[in-house]
């Protein structure tokens, strides 16, 4: 956590990336690419929501999926069922899940490191099954599909490239979003919990309030995530939209990226996403599981060589040279 | 006008009463030490007086109000601050970012934090420290750390717990001077230090623990007189250091 950012770092940098990350698909139009850009922006989004929590409050989540899943199936269930705009259903969806991590942020958030992870881990699982099994509502395993009717009321668009628009508009409020509350006094708090938190009771910093409400937003926020997942996809069920392997995405971007900094996330979801769909166009579907297995083995090695995170590391690597400094 | 009292202060741990019917009040302005051979229950005191832990018997209040059952965070945002023996830094952080901490308790936004951070570590020399990452600070300047920490909560009564192990004598020195100082501002202080001639430059009164009880308890002079401390703590060797 750096007290205050150079304008280099603190604004010119993030512009620059966000203005290339604009661009970007206007150049390269392909749709294989475009749909790459825009899965990699919606990921960056998901993984911006999930560090406030996991990443600034250090309460690591394996059930985020929950969330999303729930941001999805409420606006597609309110559009499907009472035709209510997914632009209002998603808001309703990230009430749901705030509530929610409300609810469970008070019963767990008194748990220690692990304890906590595993009753993260088991709501996930809990609100998957309960997608699966509530069928009249959600479908069930073969979920639910969202008519093609193209108006931005729907939030539904013909052109896909507009899709990455939306969930570049999603990584640019919520990086901002987590960049206010980093140098506030509720991050500092989130931060010193994190870091020591007998420390921090001495000091007479308060947390669990903070705690559960960041918890509740990043709850929120990554809701909104999953309702523009459901209406790119036009499709929603329980195994794409809240299965465990989201959740460790999630995290696994925040991580790889940098924990607990602004842009961790984005740089993490990109280099995630990189890595992919090079796999995807090299490897393609042949062997399953090798995919994975290349994927594992390339995160392995990117945080043996640079354990903050990417980020942090090249940072701090560029801190040390004397180009940046002049 | 007494600030801190403890009253009848008791805590065991299964079968060892570490802490037996500790009593004693702290004033604004004075210097209470607590001494006593390693094991004989000040950190626990300490403990029990922040509530990190909670006593089998007896009783904290500040001023008119009865701790029993405040939180520790609670009880810093009343005015009751301690330093730990083990320090406690935020290792990620700057030394700047660790007082802020401290500072936001009294500061409404980070900039305020900052600025009564900057001047609590100007006060204790530690301006040039500031983007030193507190991980990587030698013992003595984390002694001064955890000291500007709770120092910026702006404590009505504070405890410091041997804040000046590991220090060098001319840092000893300093940190005298400084707890001094404290004093002036009309802090109450209680202090656990294992340096005997700083004991006796800084107290005005001293509790000495021993096996987790009281057994003497007064001014330097009345304590270092006190036959059963000089044969059970002092010993020989301070009768000696003192012709
Ligand atoms: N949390 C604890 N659990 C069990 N025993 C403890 C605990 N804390 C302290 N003790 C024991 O209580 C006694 C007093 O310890 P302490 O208060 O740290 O002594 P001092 O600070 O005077 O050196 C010691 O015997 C110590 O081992
Ligand atoms: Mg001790």
């Amino acid at each position: 956590m750096k007290p205050a950012h150079s304008p280099l770092t603190g604004l010119l940098l993030p512009a620059a990336g966000f203005v290339a990350l604009a661009v970007l698909p206007l150049i390269f139009s392909d749709a294989f690419f475009v749909a790459a850009v825009t899965l990699a922006l919606l990921g960056a989004a998901a993984s911006l929501a999930w560090n406030l929590s996991g990443g600034y409050a250090g309460q690591l989540s394996l059930g985020h999926a929950a969330f999303y899943g729930i941001g999805a199936y409420v606006s597609t269930i309110l559009f499907l069922k009472a035709g209510i705009s997914p632009l209002i259903g998603m808001w309703l969806g990230a009430i749901v899940s705030a509530a929610l991590a409300v609810f469970l942020g008070a019963i767990t958030m008194r748990l220690k490191g692990s304890f906590f992870v595993m009753s993260t881990l088991a709501f996930g699982a809990v609100v998957h099954i309960s997608a699966i099994n509530l069928r009249d509502l959600t479908g069930g395993p073969s979920g639910l599909a969202i008519p093609l009717r193209p108006s931005p009321e729907n939030l539904i668009f013909a052109k896909k490239l507009v899709y990455t628009y939306v969930a570049l508009v999603l990584v640019i409020v919520f990086y901002a979003v987590t960049r206010m509350i980093a140098v506030s006094k509720v991050g500092y708090a989130l931060v010193a919990f994190r870091e020591n938190h007998q420390a921090a009771r001495a000091l007479g910093i308060r947390t669990l309030p903070l705690r559960i409400g960041v918890f509740a937003l990043s709850a929120g926020l990554i809701s909104i995530c999953g309702s523009v997942h459901a209406q790119y996809y036009l499709y929603v069920d329980p195994d794409s939209v809240m299965g465990l392997n989201l959740s460790l995405n999630f995290a696994l971007m925040a991580i790889v990226g940098g924990l607990g900094t602004a842009y961790g996330p984005i740089v993490g979801a990109l280099l995630v996403s990189v890595v992919s769909v090079v796999m995807q166009v090299y490897l393609g579907d042949q062997i399953s599981g090798l995919t994975q297995l290349a994927y594992a083995a390339i995160v392995i090695l990117v945080l043996l060589a640079a354990p903050t995170g990417l980020g942090p590391s090249v940072h701090a690597f560029l801190k040390r040279s004397a180009i940046w400094r002049s | 006008m007494a600030v801190l009292t403890a009253t009848d202060l008791t805590k065991r741990f299964g079968g060892l009463t570490a802490v037996k019917d500790v009593s004693f009040t702290a004033r604004p302005g004075e210097i209470l030490s607590i001494i006593g051979p390693n094991g004989a229950g000040k950190t626990t005191v300490f403990n029990l007086l922040t509530g990190f832990l909670r006593p089998d018997r007896g009783s904290v209040s500040l001023d008119d109000m009865d701790l029993g059952g405040v939180s520790p965070e609670s009880r810093c945002r009343a005015g009751l601050a301690r330093t730990f023996q083990i320090v406690q830094p935020f290792r990620g952080l700057s030394v700047l970012d660790n007082v802020v901490m401290g500072a936001m308790l009294r500061a409404r936004s980070i900039e305020m934090a900052r600025e009564i951070a900057r001047k609590v570590l100007s006060d204790l020399d530690m301006s040039a420290l500031c983007d030193v990452s507190a991980g990587q600070l030698p013992i003595g300047d984390r002694k001064r750390l955890e000291m500007a920490k709770v120092l910026a909560t702006s404590p009505r009564a504070l405890l410091l717990d041997e804040v000046m192990g590991g220090l060098i004598p001319i840092e000893v020195k300093k940190m005298i001077g400084f707890i001094q100082r404290l004093r002036e501002r009309g802090i109450a202080l209680v202090v656990i230090e294992h340096h005997m001639s700083a004991v006796m430059q800084l107290s005005d009164r001293i509790l000495v623990l021993q096996n987790g009880e009281p057994i003497a308890t007064g001014t330097p002079a009345e304590v270092t007189r006190d036959p059963v401390v000089l044969s059970a703590y002092l010993g020989a060797n301070f009768a000696a250091s003192r012709s």
